[in-house]
């Protein structure tokens, strides 16, 4: 997925054909949709959110000067679109008390995590990102999942290369925490066989 | 020690973001974007921005002013023709009615101060409108 194959997609888009403005939507939606999901944590309300952000991109098309990547474009106009989705409704809850203490056991939460079924195993690591604040498990998922460094995530976000990485390692430590938390009983179990 | 721990905390949780994967949308999701777009196209169509003053017609009044001002600094022409003829103008005068505008004199330096005021007032206008328009795309 080179920006060259995105750069003649966007031409043919700018150009009337929709067709090509549809490859483009096939390509990023799974990570709008993802990233929308993370910050509104509602399927419902990041399925629309993602809707409009392919509308507002492809109105906005021929503005995109291609300074950045594409993906990193569209990423940021679904960041900042799920974020005032959030303010319209009033529901951005920013966690001050980040518990990032390191009282887990990570060998403890890794073996546990492998006794259990795969069904119920995603279940367990999805609710322990959604747990994360909303700007948190964004950032999460560009980092690890769509690999993007830490620069390009400091585009994405409007917030400083510095606060980027700050945020990763809260998150990292905060996830672990949660997910021994979760797994509190099973760890035990284990313990005591 | 820490580095050491810091660094399989670090694989730990790419594995795991990678294993829960990215969410997908609904099925049909691609075929709403493309008829959100051709609806919005269609509203557009209907009631796009149409300037008030078309191009043609700034043209034509661009031209109509730049040939006034310039018949009025070269050309010899007599605009007096509705004075001379109609005397309303010297009656007003001799009836004793006299209207007094007030006589304001600014210096140069007033004058020229107003002017680059109004100048660096409509750059602001342009630059203010620019980065307003940019925010616009962004969001």
């Amino acid at each position: 997925m080179t920006q060259k194959e995105d750069h003649y997609y966007i031409e043919e888009t700018l150009h009337g054909n929709n067709h090509a403005y549809e490859v483009l939507v096939d390509r990023y939606k799974s990570m709008v949709f993802t990233l929308a999901v993370r910050i509104t944590k509602s399927r419902e309300d990041a399925e629309e959110i993602a809707q409009d952000t392919f509308l507002k991109v492809f109105k906005a098309l021929a503005s995109f000067k291609g300074e950045s990547k594409f993906s990193t474009w569209v990423y940021k106009i679904a960041y900042y679109r799920s974020l005032d989705y959030l303010k319209k409704k009033k529901r951005i809850i920013e966690s001050d008390t980040v518990d990032i203490s390191e009282v887990y056991n990570l060998s403890s939460i890794e073996s546990v995590l492998e006794d259990i079924d795969r069904k119920e195993r995603l279940e367990i690591l999805k609710d322990a990102i959604q747990k994360l604040s909303e700007k948190d498990s964004a950032i999460v998922t560009l980092y690890y999942f769509e690999e993007l460094s830490i620069k390009e995530i400091a585009r994405v976000t409007g917030l400083t290369p510095e606060v980027v990485k700050v945020r990763l390692f809260r998150s990292r430590k905060q996830l672990a925490n949660i997910l021994q938390h979760t797994l509190k009983p099973e760890i035990v179990e284990s313990y005591e066989r | 020690m820490k580095d050491d721990k810091e660094k399989k905390l670090d694989a730990f949780i790419k594995q795991l973001v990678h294993e829960v994967a990215l969410e997908e949308p609904s099925a049909n999701f691609t075929k709403n974007v493309l008829s959100k777009i051709e609806k919005a196209s269609l509203s557009a169509k209907s009631t796009g921005y149409t300037p008030l003053i078309s191009r043609t017609a700034w043209y034509i009044l661009a031209l109509a002013a730049s040939s006034l001002l310039i018949i009025a600094i070269v050309g010899n022409v007599e605009f007096d023709i509705f004075l001379k003829n109609n005397d309303f103008f010297s009656r007003l005068s001799q009836s004793g009615y006299r209207i007094s505008l007030p006589s304001i004199t600014f210096s140069n330096v007033v004058v020229y101060a107003a002017l680059v005021l109004g100048f660096f007032v409509y750059v602001q206008i342009y630059l203010l409108k620019k980065n307003w328009m940019q925010k616009k795309v962004l969001y």
